[in-house]
C-alpha cells in the first residue's frame, strides 16, 4: 500500500518535471521565432514597398521638385564617399593598434588601460562622437562641416571595432607558426608581415567590412559634421554632402509632404539596407568559410 | 678608419632598423587610442564649460524643465531628458532580457549545426540594420499598430482602469522570467517579487493611458524598437558565456537524474551568471546611446513622461534635434555639450560595471 503511494508520488513528480521542461523549451523556441519573424516582417515590408520605386532613373537622377520626384543619386554617392573616407582613416590605425595589442603589448597596467579604453570607446554613444567631431574636426581643425569631418568622425566610431577584430584574428594564428618563423631568424616585424598578417587576413577583413557596413548606415555622427538636406552639386572633400541615412530621416520626419515622399523614403531605405546587408553578409560569408577551414585542421 | 659593411651586413642592419620602426609605430598607435578618449573627455568639458559659467550646475542637474527657447527665461533642466532616457531603456530591457535570454538558451542548448549557424546569421543581420531604418519602421509600421492597440480595456475598475492591450503585454514580459524561475526551481520569491513590482507600477499611471487613441509615437514604441537593437548584443554575449560552461557540469547534473530543463535552469544559468549579467549591462549601454531610432519613434516631446504611452525626448534625441538649429557658441549650444557630457559619463559608468562583472567571472 505504502509503496504504491510512493510510486504515484514519484509519477506525479516526474510528470511535473516533464511538463515544466516542455513549457520551458517552448518559451525558448518561441523567443527565437519572435525575433526571426520580426526581422522577416521588417525586411519583407521594406522590399515589398521599396521595390516598385526602384528604377535606373531613381538610382541615377537628382532629386526634383522639393524631393517629391526624381532620384537619390547624390545621396548614394555621398554615402559611398563618406564611408570610403572613414575606412581610409580608420583601417591603418585600427590594424596597427590591433597588431600592437596582439604581438607587442606585455601584460601590464599600460596594456590593461589601452584595452579598457578601447572597450569604453566602443560603448560611447554615436551622438557623442558627433559632438566630438563637431568640436575637433569642424571647429578646432577648421575642416568646416564637410565630408572630410564626417568621414573622420565615422572613422573614429568604427576604430575600436577594427582594433578588436584585428587583435582577435592575430591571436587565433597558431603559436607554432610564429615560433617557426622566429626560429628561422626572422625579426618580429618580418614574422608579422610575412606570416601573421597573411594567415589572419580574412579574419581582419571580416571585421573591417562589418565596421564599414556600420559606418555606411550611421546618421547621428554626421548630423553636425557635414551632412546636408539638399545640394545641387557633387560632394567635394571640403564641402557638405548628402547621405542616404540622413535622406531617410528627413524624408520621413522633416519633410512638409510626408505622405507624398513616403515611396521615395521606402526606396531610399531599400537601397541603404541593400548596401549595408551586402557588406555584412559578405563579411559573414568570409567568417563562415574561415570557421570551416579552422574546423578541418 | 671606418669598417666597410658587406652587403649582407647592410641588409641585416636594415632589417633590424625596420623592426625597430615597426615596434615604435605600433606602440604610437596604441598611445593614440588613449589620446582619443582623453580628447573626447577634454572637448566635452571644454565645450560645456561656458554653459556652467552662465548657468547654475545644480539647476541643470535638478531642473524639471527643458525650455531652451523660452521668451521669458530659458530653462535648462536635464531631468526630463534623463527620465526619458531611463524610461525607454527600462522599457526596452523588459522585452529584450527575456527574449534575449530565451534565444541564447536555444542557441547554446538546443540548436545544433546548420540551424544554429543560420539563426546566428539572422541575428548578425539584425545587428547591422542601421538605426535610422529601425526608426523608419517604428514610424510607418509600429506606430499605427500601437495607436490602434491603445484602447483602454478595463473601464470603471479602479486599479486596472486605463490599461490597454500593450500594457498587458508589458506586464506579461515583466513577469515571464520570475514565473519561469519559480516554476522550474520551486522557489516562490521570484514570482512574488515580480508581482509586487507590477503592483507598484499599477499604483502610478505608468502603465495606463488617458488618451482613447494616440498617434503611437511614444515610449512604448521606442522601447520595442530599442529592444530589437539591444537584442543582438545580449544574445551573442550570453550565448558565448552559456557555451563556455564546462560540459562536465551539465553531465554531472544530468547524471544525477535532473531533466535537461532542470540542468539549464539550476546548473548552466547560474554558472554563466556573470556573462549573462554583463550582456544585460552592455544591452543597457546600447539602449542609452541609441539616437536616431528614439528621435524618430518617440514623438519628440521635451516634457517629463509619466507613462509608457507618453511622447518623450531622450538625451541623445535632444542633442540630435537641437544642435543643428542653435547658433554656434550660444548658451544653448554649450548646454547641449553639457548634456553630451552627462550622457558620456552614464555610458562610461555602464561600461565599467559590465567590465567589472566580466572580470569577476574570470577569477
Amino acid at each position: 500500500m505504502s509503496t504504491l503511494r510512493t510510486q504515484s508520488h514519484i509519477n506525479t513528480h516526474l510528470k511535473r518535471k516533464l511538463i515544466v521542461g516542455k513549457i520551458g523549451t517552448a518559451l525558448v523556441v518561441i523567443s527565437t521565432v519572435i525575433i526571426i519573424l520580426t526581422l522577416a516582417v521588417i525586411l519583407f515590408d521594406i522590399i515589398i514597398k521599396g521595390t516598385p520605386v526602384l528604377s535606373w532613373e531613381f538610382l541615377t537622377a537628382w532629386p526634383e521638385k522639393g524631393m517629391t520626384e526624381g532620384g537619390i543619386m547624390p545621396a548614394i554617392v555621398g554615402t559611398v564617399y563618406v564611408t570610403f573616407l572613414s575606412a581610409i582613416a580608420s583601417i591603418p590605425f585600427g590594424i596597427a593598434t590591433g597588431i600592437y595589442l596582439a604581438e607587442y603589448a606585455k601584460d601590464n597596467w599600460f596594456t590593461r588601460i589601452i584595452k579598457l579604453t578601447i572597450r569604453n570607446l566602443a560603448g560611447i554613444p554615436s551622438i557623442v562622437y558627433g559632438l566630438f567631431g563637431l568640436a575637433i574636426f569642424v571647429d578646432a581643425f577648421n575642416f568646416k562641416a564637410s565630408i572630410l569631418s564626417a568621414g573622420l568622425t565615422l572613422g573614429l566610431l568604427i576604430l575600436p571595432w577594427i582594433i578588436s577584430t584585428t587583435e582577435e584574428s592575430l591571436k587565433r594564428v597558431p603559436e607554432s607558426f610564429k615560433e617557426a618563423s622566429l626560429g628561422l631568424g626572422a625579426t618580429k616585424w618580418q614574422t608579422i608581415r610575412k606570416i601573421l598578417l597573411p594567415s589572419s587576413g580574412p579574419g581582419i577583413m571580416t571585421g573591417v567590412i562589418l565596421g564599414i557596413a556600420r559606418a555606411a548606415g550611421e546618421t547621428a555622427p554626421i548630423l553636425f559634421t557635414g551632412v546636408a538636406y539638399y545640394l545641387r552639386n557633387m560632394p567635394a572633400l571640403k564641402e557638405r554632402f548628402m547621405s542616404l541615412s540622413y535622406h531617410i530621416f528627413t524624408l520621413s520626419t522633416q519633410h512638409a509632404q510626408i505622405d507624398i515622399v513616403r515611396p521615395i523614403a521606402y526606396g531610399s531605405v531599400l537601397v541603404l539596407i541593400f548596401i549595408v546587408l551586402l557588406l555584412s553578409s559578405l563579411a559573414l560569408m568570409i567568417r563562415l568559410k574561415l570557421k570551416k577551414l579552422e574546423g578541418r585542421k | 678608419m671606418q669598417i666597410k659593411l658587406s652587403n649582407k651586413e647592410k641588409s641585416t642592419k636594415l632589417v633590424i632598423t625596420n623592426d625597430k620602426i615597426a615596434r615604435y609605430t605600433f606602440f604610437t598607435s596604441g598611445i593614440f587610442v588613449i589620446a582619443i578618449l582623453l580628447a573626447i573627455v577634454f572637448f566635452l568639458i571644454y565645450k560645456s564649460g561656458p554653459f556652467f559659467g552662465e548657468e547654475n550646475i545644480w539647476d541643470f542637474l535638478t531642473g524639471k524643465n527643458w525650455i531652451p527657447d523660452s521668451e521669458i527665461k530659458n530653462q535648462f533642466g536635464i531631468i526630463p531628458l534623463v527620465v526619458s532616457t531611463f524610461l525607454v531603456t527600462f522599457g526596452s530591457m523588459v522585452f529584450a532580457i527575456p527574449i534575449g535570454l530565451g534565444v541564447a538558451i536555444f542557441l547554446s542548448e538546443f540548436a545544433k549545426g546548420k540551424l544554429s549557424e543560420s539563426i546566428k546569421f539572422f541575428i548578425e543581420i539584425l545587428s547591422s540594420v542601421p538605426s535610422v531604418v529601425i526608426g523608419f519602421i517604428g514610424l510607418v509600421l509600429l506606430a499605427p499598430q500601437i495607436s490602434s492597440l491603445t484602447q483602454p480595456l478595463f473601464i470603471g475598475i479602479p486599479l486596472l482602469e486605463g490599461l490597454t492591450v500593450i500594457s498587458l503585454i508589458f506586464i506579461f514580459f515583466i513577469l515571464i522570467l520570475p514565473t519561469v524561475i519559480t516554476i522550474s526551481t520551486g522557489k516562490k520569491w521570484p514570482l512574488l517579487l515580480g508581482l509586487a513590482f507590477v503592483f507598484i507600477l499599477l499604483l502610478f499611471p505608468f502603465l495606463k493611458t488617458d488618451a482613447v487613441k494616440s498617434h503611437g509615437l511614444n515610449a512604448i514604441n521606442g522601447s520595442l524598437l530599442i529592444s530589437l537593437m539591444a537584442l543582438p548584443t545580449i544574445i551573442s554575449i550570453s550565448t558565448d558565456s552559456l557555451r563556455n560552461v564546462p560540459k562536465s557540469l551539465r553531465e554531472a547534473s544530468l547524471g544525477l537524474g535532473a531533466s535537461k530543463w532542470e540542468t539549464i535552469v539550476k546548473t548552466v544559468l547560474p554558472a554563466a551568471k556573470s556573462g549573462i549579467l554583463a550582456s544585460f549591462m552592455l544591452g543597457i549601454g546600447r539602449a542609452i546611446g541609441e539616437t536616431m531610432t528614439v528621435l524618430m519613434a518617440t514623438g519628440n516631446s521635451p516634457a517629463t513622461p509619466g507613462s509608457i504611452f507618453d511622447s518623450l525626448r531622450t538625451m541623445t534625441a535632444t542633442i540630435a534635434i537641437e544642435l543643428g538649429e542653435v547658433p554656434f557658441g550660444s548658451t544653448h549650444f554649450h548646454a547641449l555639450f553639457a548634456v553630451g557630457f552627462i550622457l558620456f559619463l552614464i555610458s562610461f559608468a555602464v561600461n565599467m560595471i559590465a567590465d567589472k562583472i566580466i572580470n569577476r567571472s574570470k577569477i
